[in-house]
């Protein structure tokens, strides 16, 4: 440990020597090697370092219950007491109830293929196709539409929205008046037609009278 | 320092309290001298408590310890202090105090109350007047690296091999630390050198 000091800072001038020696720390205090090697010898005897020993019959104990476990499905606590019962040979070592709590876990698996196999059925007999859903379709539709309307009313709210140019369309194959709203569901194709012909005729009558004057 | 014979290390192994013995006082003053240093004044109180863990490891790892990769005893015992050091401060991180904070003179001066009841004087009643608590502080203001280095070099004369073994760093390093921890200590502590 005391090697040769021989490079330039180890050639430290006196001055610097001493002052360092001012700087002294307090001498061990004189029980400090016994109670090192006391703690020294604990740590080598440390029981917590150590591993317990196993009793004997710990794993016939183990055997006993794991069987004890597959014959009866029994729970941690029944397990344990039967094989308690079983060491004692008592008559209270009789086959106990299973838990309630089990008798849940068995049940559960054949509720819910119950469940499923319901809402399978619904999911089958539910109605399918466009006409399933028509109802709804008209019920929406229908407040939109004012039968009573002609063409030449002046813009106004029909079932409570006003019509903008989205919402309709000038069929060519009609006259330049009659607007056909582009969302008409077909079953309402009959009562077009039949406006369409009214208002022809309505035209023609009106444009015979305005010939007679 | 002497190293410590390898045939005390051996019986040590075996369980020999003579031996155990003989080691842990041929090692104790320099350990608690290198831990009051390094650790210094927060840790004044806790010296021995932290000099025992440090000897319970070293005993543990006896058996780790190789005469034959040429290392000495002292300075792998020293490479336990150095690692549970750092450990104690990373533990309570500690900052490293400035000497100019002028918190030196205002530590508690207060005796040691010890658990078997006996009373002794504190460490600082060591100290040279308040020059030893301005070296003290001085040191202190170090990082740990450097206060390290500086201590075993300059208060436990080892060689700069050992420290760079104890250290687990190369010679240059503990050469360039130890450079810059003198010159540190040198500008905070001249006024106080006699020319």
């Amino acid at each position: 440990m005391n090697g040769p000091r021989n490079s330039p800072e180890d050639r430290d001038d006196a001055a610097w020597q001493e002052l360092l020696r001012c700087y002294r720390t307090p001498e061990p205090s004189d029980g400090f090697a016994d109670a090192t090697l006391w703690r020294i010898a604990m740590g080598r005897h440390d029981p917590l370092g150590s591993t317990p020993p196993v009793s004997p019959d710990f794993t016939d104990r183990v055997c006993a219950a794991l069987a004890a476990d597959r014959a009866g499905h029994q729970s941690a606590p029944a397990i344990a007491a039967a094989a308690s019962l079983e060491d004692t040979a008592t008559p209270t070592a009789a086959p106990r109830a299973p838990a309630p709590v089990e008798m849940r876990s068995r049940v559960a698996p054949y509720l819910v293929a119950a469940a499923m196999l319901i809402a399978t059925a619904v999911a089958l007999m539910w109605p399918k196709g466009p006409g399933a859903t028509m109802p709804r379709v008209e019920a929406i539709a229908e407040p939109l539409f004012d039968r009573t309307r002609t063409s030449s009313d002046p813009v106004s709210m029909i079932g409570g929205l006003i019509p903008v140019a989205e919402f309709t369309t000038v069929s060519e194959a009609a006259d330049d008046l009659f607007e056909v709203p582009r969302f008409a569901p077909p079953s309402l194709d009959d009562f077009f037609a039949a406006d369409l012909e009214a208002r022809h005729r309505e035209l023609h009558a009106q444009q015979a009278g305005d010939a007679t004057k | 320092m002497d190293d410590i014979p390898f045939s005390d290390i051996r019986l040590a192994r075996e369980g020999d309290p003579d031996a155990s013995r003989r080691i842990v006082e041929q090692l104790q003053r320099p350990i608690i001298a290198t831990i009051h240093r390094f650790l210094g004044r927060r840790f004044r109180e806790d010296v021995e408590d932290i000099a025992q863990d440090v000897f319970l490891k070293l005993f543990r790892a006896l058996d780790r310890f190789d005469e034959e990769r040429g290392v000495k005893f002292t300075t792998w015992a020293f490479t336990f202090v150095k690692n549970h050091c750092f450990d104690v401060l990373k533990k309570r991180r500690i900052p490293a105090v400035s000497i100019d904070s002028g918190a030196v003179a205002e530590e508690d001066e207060g005796q040691w109350e010890l658990a078997d009841g006996s009373v002794r004087m504190p460490p600082h009643a060591a100290l040279d007047s308040e020059l030893g608590s301005r070296i003290e502080a001085a040191i202190e203001s170090l990082s740990p690296d450097h206060r390290m280095v500086f201590i075993l070099r300059e208060y436990e004369q080892m060689d700069l091999k050992s420290i760079a073994e104890a250290m687990e760093v190369s010679e240059g390093t503990i050469k360039s630390r130890l450079h810059r921890a003198k010159q540190a200590l040198i500008a905070r502590l001249e006024p106080y050198l006699k020319t």
